[in-house]
């Protein structure tokens, strides 16, 4: 019985072969263990990131239970609480008591949030004062004294909860009285209050009260409110997203259903809110989707490393058969004989099964903290133990049979081979039934529309390996003829090169086989950079266009503060930094709204050249571009010419509307009369400048009377120095005035005339028709999105007060950088005029481009701008870099990798093991003076021809696949813009042939130089081999 | 040891190559008593090594018997020609290469013919420590193969035939490459083993290993001429 | 032409062993030398040494007024060599092994053809010049490795056993072959254990371990 320790020997004497097959062998159990370790790992990231990026309160859960105070309505909650349990292993609950009291400020009627939160002083910067602790006691935002006038001391009165009308309590004994004892500004994005409306302040419309941040009470406070109140306690859940492993998600969702149904199962109106559910259930689907494309992936690199292993293993037990000779020569039995034969693979085999699960785990671990969720555990678990094994399976398969030949072989046959293996003609019908079974994989695949466009399959994944293995198994079966047909036309050639190459790959077709693999190998490789870098280069975009620029801050401005401008402040020229504003119109348009910095746009916002029809620079001009100029007044008196064109009814007065240092005021004009006249007034105070803001044609005596008629404007004269001087402006340029929006129905034209303008106009209901000069460019030029405008014969835009301002979609916007498809874009300085007060509605944001400083946001928090939260494209692209499409591709990328170490460490067996019979041939034509030069030259050539046929058919099929199959492959998660490009990323492609050639090249012209150097003349004294 | 009887009858061995006809053996007879020595001599291609690889099993004549120990190896099942090379013949072959295990150091190339013997007999064999002392070799006993010399590779090859204890000893020109010395050393080990009663047909080039032996055939274009 | 080749007190010791000690041979243009011996007596080790393929540790190898060793230049043109275990090119069909002769020499293609093809018929191989090496019978390459040796008319011809495995009839037609190479000039010196081809020779050296026993 051959020994363990002569196996050993053995495997250490073919240390060559030996070190291939484990090689190969570990990265075959690699490849199937890496699937399952590396799905599992992806599943957790994916888990993660879903979890991390829903909101605090869509993964969290919200109780709430309203009562009158005298009940305890909070005790009573956490009574509820108790007896349902916690709904996550790790809880982290808030519990508050809440209840909005109507009162009034400076401004008017006016509602803010009373609440007590437990530890709400903890996440509150105090700025003046001290957190309430009597039951008197408020806490109220520096905002909120400054729009109230309320400060420390202050008493505020009014009534709790939907029971006023206006600050007078509709029940005796219902109201509240609080006293300030402190102030806190508002805080930045925190978990802890769990998406709260907590500090919102913006105007009131008609019938509403204006809205004001949060008022803090102690619990006493709250406890003590009138009895009337109906008091909501609230318990907030935060799910801490590191706590969730894949192992825990079904006893989470089964805990968080039992907590829910549980807690609503009474009839008190108890209400347990959360979107868990969602969450998951988009994290599960995201997780088949990427079990998929793992499972394709795997199965195609295990099948191919499967193939190597094979060729590998015949390889190996090919060095043996000499020892199984001697073995029946000897006399050894059937069994013995098997075991001599098959010992060695064996041990490799199995030794290769701890070191491919170790190399799988190395693998999916460095992969891991090179792309998933930071802190993803990599655990080699069952599957992976079965994809081992059952890689263990197929390679003692391959063993068995690659054995079989060897061991039925006679032992003086044994004795006569040159040690050169011809593919035997199973190992032909073999590749023909690849070849063939992947051409009718791939038509079926293709008839059945597996390549549409913004497919979930998997499927698609499969179609590049089936193309490249078609193509290289037919490819290189073409090589073999072509050089067969050249075989005569080098005959007796004096250029030994030439003709030898030919002769080598027309009558080895051993390694054809091989040239197939590594075409393969390449193609798969092409396909894999072709469309990382594709797809690298759409997430890229995408993250960029989500974000809208490099780094966008979520900024928050106190009262009306020009966000431009102190944006303008940290950088004048708007180079790195451009305000921005996003809204959603109270009506006349869909969609967001982005205002932006027009003058900052083109270089902060990212921009594709298929955003807009117009350039971004373009499209900056349309929506900003100069404001018409202002009307200035400087002398001491001030007139029109005027022709009233049709008498104004009932109305005979004019005036003018004019700005100076005491703010605005009204000069009369005087009656009007027919015929074209110049009306004058004195100007007040005017020497430092005066602006001329507009024509007031008032009612007259009759209040709320209708008012219709027409004026034609021809000349506007300022007085100075003793005489009249016209002023030098186009009074008739479009948009340069305006008639003032007013509620009532109104119409009015204004009509450009060479000279100057005709404006007619009819306004009703008590309103006053006023020609304003503009001070933007009217109506406002908006970049409107894909039916954005409503209605595009009256295009407007609403404001929260209810007005509809005209706008002009000067042009369309296919996506609007940050807000995708949908979304409109004007200018900032416009729409503050056009929409007074809109940004009381809006979310504020800073954009910073590449260029903006290191301590960019620490500049804008000294202007005074409190900043909440902060979007980077770097942090975005990490998340989308990791999303189970991207996981996917990642995958088949490394498997390419992997595939062409396979094909090289087949190619470098192939040599190994050819090497002595090369060297002695290349010896023996040395020796009839063939020059060594001839020899290179034929060595390199065939090596080449064999290489470069391997590598023109696996980058053309590569590149085909990817033109293919790229569109039909998730890249990234559904939803969202800019379209997706798929053109051939030229330049990568490049730089990989590059280095593929060069790889080649010195590989042909390395193995060629080595085996010449092995050719001496003294080798013909020893046996042939 | 039991020497065992060869004796072939009108052995005939016919190749095929290219459509041509190569005669190997035209009809060989031959007797040969247990434990007597006999040297093959001839020409390259004269079908000696023919009639060694057809006495050893390793292939099949055309037509003919061929008899060891009264058993007709033509007409053997391979499993019952495996356990008769165990068991009987040892079979040294042209080249070292193929009769000795290259990663195995000299006492475990003897260890490896030895385990091939059925166990019954197994256990009266000499130790390889003893066998390879007995053949001058006891110095490499535990040497690489690669650090042996040509000579002592082929002294060992010879060693490795022996150590079974067959009844018939098989061997294929074991002096080929060997100097002076080295042959006398071969020679002395095929007398020894010649006299402790086994049979011995060796196929030689060297008039001196025939002037040493029992018997010397010439053979020539597949006939016995002498 | 090369007027003679000789060995001057050469000494070659390989693995430890003398393999040739103080062997002087000088061989002649237009004569065949004889090298006979046992088997190990180092008739090969001389011929390869003779052919500059294997280095001497002492004496030296002489071509003319050249001493010549594995790293002299621009002997292969000048030299046929048939050698044991043949040293064709198992890639290339008969014919073409014989070819690459010619071919290395730069010669046109039809003068390549041919004149292998002359020298492929002189050994009996008129049908079989298309077939790879493998599909010949060890007498067959045998054949294809002399008539790739004389193909290129060379100055020196050096033979190991040319004739070892060949039958009667054929081993006569070589040996008249390789007369003929002798007869135009050429130094013609073969390593045989053959009687009848030493008998044709005009010398015969016998080696017996290494040294020169007669000649």
């Amino acid at each position: 019985m051959p020994s363990l320790t002569l196996a050993l020997r053995a495997l250490w004497y073919r240390r060559g072969v030996s070190l291939a097959v484990l090689l190969v062998a570990t990265i075959t159990t690699a490849a199937a263990a890496a699937g399952a370790l590396y799905q599992r790992a992806g599943g957790e990231s994916v888990l993660r990131d879903a979890l991390t990026a829903a909101t605090v309160s869509t993964s969290g859960i919200e109780v709430t239970s309203a009562d009158l105070p005298q009940n305890d309505p909070l005790g009573r909650l956490q009574k509820q609480l108790a007896k349902a349990g916690p709904p996550f292993a790790d809880t982290r609950r808030v519990l508050s008591l809440q209840n909005s009291l109507d009162t009034g400020g400076k401004q008017g009627p006016a509602r803010t949030r009373l609440l007590w939160r437990e530890g709400a002083c903890e996440h509150l910067r105090i700025t003046a004062g001290h957190c309430p602790t009597g039951p008197q006691d408020a806490l109220i935002s520096t905002r909120m004294m400054r729009s109230t006038g309320f400060g420390i001391g202050s008493q505020i009165t009014g009534c709790p909860g939907a029971q006023t009308y206006f600050g007078a309590c509709s029940q005796p004994g219902g109201s509240v009285r609080v006293r300030v004892v402190g102030t806190y500004a508002l805080p930045e994005a925190d978990p802890y209050w769990f998406d709260g409306p907590y500090f919102e302040a913006h105007s009131g419309n008609n019938d509403q009260p204006d809205t004001l941040d949060a008022t803090f009470l102690s619990r006493a406070g709250a406890d003590h409110l009138p009895a009337t109140a109906n008091v909501t306690a609230v318990a907030q859940y935060l799910l801490d997203p590191a706590t969730v492993r894949l192992d825990d998600e079904a006893r989470l969702r089964a805990q968080v259903t039992h907590f829910t149904n549980t807690l609503e199962a009474g009839q008190d109106g108890t209400r347990a809110i959360t979107s868990l559910a969602a969450v998951l259930d988009k994290a599960d689907a995201d997780r088949r989707d990427l079990g998929r494309s793992v499972l394709v992936v795997t199965l195609q690199l295990v099948a191919l490393a499967f193939v190597v292993l094979r060729l590998v293993v015949a390889d190996a037990s090919e060095a043996r058969g000499g020892e199984v000779a001697l073995a029946k020569l000897r006399g050894y039995g059937a069994g013995p004989t098997l075991l001599l034969g098959l010992l060695e693979p064996i041990v490799l085999l199995i030794l290769a099964v701890p070191l491919g699960l170790l190399a799988a785990d190395v693998a999916v671990r460095l992969l891991g903290d090179a792309v998933l969720a930071p802190g993803t555990p990599v655990v080699i678990r069952t599957p992976s133990l079965l994809a081992a094994a059952g890689a263990l399976a197929g390679g003692l398969v391959a063993a068995a049979y690659a054995g079989r030949r060897v061991l039925t072989r006679p032992v003086l046959e044994q004795w006569r081979r040159t040690g050169d293996v011809q593919p035997g003609r199973a190992g032909t019908v073999i590749e023909m039934l690849v070849g063939m079974g992947s051409l009718i994989g791939l038509v079926a695949l293709l008839s059945r529309g597996v390549l549409h466009e913004g497919s979930h399959s998997a499927l698609p994944l499969l179609v590049p390996l089936l193309l490249v293995v078609v193509v290289a198994v037919l490819g290189v079966r073409l090589l073999p003829a072509v050089c067969a047909t050249l075989v005569r036309r080098t005959r007796a050639s004096s250029r030994l090169g030439p003709f030898l190459a030919v002769r080598t790959v027309a009558r080895r077709p051993a390694g054809l086989r091989l040239a197939a693999l590594l075409a393969v190998a390449v193609g798969l490789a092409t396909f894999a950079v072709d469309g990382s870098l594709v797809a690298a280069g759409n997430r890229a975009e995408r993250a960029s266009t989500d974000v809208g620029a490099a780094k966008v801050v979520i900024v928050r401005t106190e009262g009306t503060a020009d966000l431009r401008r102190l944006v303008r402040r940290v950088d004048p020229d708007g180079t790195w930094a451009m305000a921005a504003e996003l809204w959603l119109p109270f009506g006349g348009m869909r969609g967001t709204v982005l205002a932006v910095d027009s003058d900052a746009f083109p270089h902060v916002a990212h921009w594709r050249d298929d955003f807009a029809p117009l350039s971004q620079a373009k499209l900056a001009a349309a929506i900003g571009g100069p404001a018409p100029s202002r009307l200035l007044l400087t002398g001491d008196a001030v007139a029109v010419d005027l022709t009233p064109v049709t008498l104004p009814t009932p109305t005979q007065d004019v005036q003018l509307l004019v700005t100076g240092a005491h703010g605005q005021q009204t000069l009369p004009l005087g009656e009007l009369r027919a015929g074209t006249h110049r009306y004058a007034a004195r100007l007040p105070a005017c020497g430092a400048g005066c602006t001329l803001d507009g024509i007031v044609v008032p009612p007259g005596g009759q209040p709320g009377a209708d008012v219709k008629g027409a004026l034609r404007i021809t000349g506007i004269a300022d007085h100075r120095a003793g005489g009249w001087q016209l002023l030098p402006v186009d009074l008739g340029a479009p948009g340069a005035w305006h008639q003032q929006l007013v509620g009532s129905p109104a119409t009015s034209e204004v009509t450009p005339l060479p000279n100057g303008l005709t404006w007619s106009f009819s306004v009703s209901g008590g309103d006053v028709p006023v020609l304003l000069r503009s001070t933007l460019p009217w109506p406002l030029h908006v970049a409107a999105g894909n039916g954005a405008v409503m209605d595009p014969a009256f295009p407007t835009v609403a404001n929260f007060d209810g007005l509809f301002v005209p706008i002009d979609p000067v042009t369309a916007v296919d996506v609007v950088p940050q807000q995708g498809r949908e979304s409109s874009l004007v200018d900032l300085d416009f729409v503050r005029i056009a929409l007074p007060r809109f940004e009381e509605f809006a979310t504020q944001q800073v954009w910073l481009s590449d260029a903006a400083p290191r301590d960019a946001v620490e500049r804008l928090r000294a202007t005074g701008l409190q900043i909440v939260d902060t979007r980077t494209t770097t942090a975005q692209r990490a998340l989308l870099d990791r999303s189970a499409p991207a996981l996917g591709l990642l995958l088949f990328a490394f498997a390419a990798a992997a595939a062409a170490v396979l094909a090289a460490g087949a190619t470098a067996v192939a040599l190994y093991l050819s090497g002595r019979r090369r060297s002695f041939e290349l010896a023996a034509m040395l020796v009839v003076g063939a020059p060594r030069r001839s020899l290179l030259a034929a060595a390199v050539g065939e090596q080449l021809l064999v290489l470069g046929t391997a590598l023109v058919l696996g980058v053309t099929g590569g590149l085909a696949a990817a033109l293919l199959v790229l569109p039909a492959v998730p890249e990234l998660p559904e939803g969202g813009a800019p379209a997706l490009r798929y053109a051939p990323h030229v330049g990568g492609l490049t730089l990989f042939l590059v280095v593929l050639a060069t790889v080649v090249v010195v590989t042909a012209a390395g193995a060629a130089l080595g085996l010449l150097r092995q050719a001496r003349p003294g080798l013909l004294r020893e046996a042939a081999p | 040891m039991t020497g065992l009887d060869v004796r072939v009858e009108a052995l005939e061995m016919v190749y095929e190559v290219d459509g041509e006809q190569v005669h190997a053996l035209r009809g060989v007879d031959l007797e040969i008593a247990a434990g007597s020595s006999v040297a093959l001599l001839g020409p390259s291609g004269s079908g000696k090594s023919s009639l060694l690889t057809l006495l050893a099993g390793l292939q099949r004549p055309t037509s003919g018997r061929a008899l060891i120990g009264g058993q007709d190896v033509s007409a053997m099942s391979e499993r019952a020609l495996l356990a008769l090379r165990a068991r009987e013949v040892g079979v040294v072959v042209q080249g070292p290469a193929r009769n000795l295990l290259p990663y195995a150091n000299a006492e475990d190339n003897v260890r490896f013919a030895q385990r091939a013997v059925p166990r019954d007999r197994r256990d009266r064999l000499r130790p390889p420590a003893d066998l390879l002392e007995q053949l001058g070799l006891g110095h490499v006993r535990r040497s690489r193969l690669g650090a042996l010399s040509g000579g002592e590779q082929q002294r060992l090859s010879l060693a490795v035939g022996l150590a079974g204890a067959p009844g018939l000893l098989l061997a294929d020109e074991p002096t080929s490459q060997l100097d002076a010395l080295n042959r006398a050393h071969v020679v002395e080990m095929l007398i020894t083993a010649a006299a402790g009663g086994t049979t011995i047909v060796v196929v030689t080039h060297d008039e001196h290993i025939a002037s040493q032996v029992d018997r010397a055939m010439y053979l020539r274009d597949g006939e016995i001429v002498s | 032409m090369t007027r003679f080749v000789a060995a001057r007190s050469v000494g070659v010791v390989r693995a430890g062993r003398q393999v040739l000690d103080d062997v002087t041979v000088t061989a002649p243009a237009g004569e065949i030398t004889a090298i006979t011996g046992v088997s190990g007596s180092g008739k090969s080790t001389l011929i390869a040494a003779l052919a500059a393929l294997e280095p001497v540790t002492t004496g030296s190898i002489v071509w003319e007024d050249t001493v010549v060793g594995p790293r002299s230049r621009g002997l292969r043109h000048r030299c046929g060599l048939v050698l044991q275990g043949y040293g064709l090119v198992s890639l290339l069909s008969a014919a073409e092994n014989v070819e690459l002769v010619l071919q290395a020499q730069g010669l046109p293609r039809g003068e390549v053809r041919e004149r292998a093809h002359a020298a492929l018929v002189a050994v009996g191989l008129d049908g079989t010049g298309d077939h790879l090496v493998e599909q010949l019978s060890g007498g067959q390459q045998q054949r294809v490795a002399v008539a790739r040796a004389v193909v290129g008319r060379p100055e020196v011809l050096l033979a190991d056993e040319p004739t070892a495995e060949l039958d009667a009839a054929t081993r006569d037609r070589v040996l008249h072959v390789l007369l003929a190479e002798a007869r135009r000039g050429a130094v013609v010196v073969l390593a045989t254990h053959d009687r009848s081809v030493a008998d044709v020779a005009d010398t015969e050296v016998v080696l017996d371990d290494g040294r020169v026993l007669l000649g």
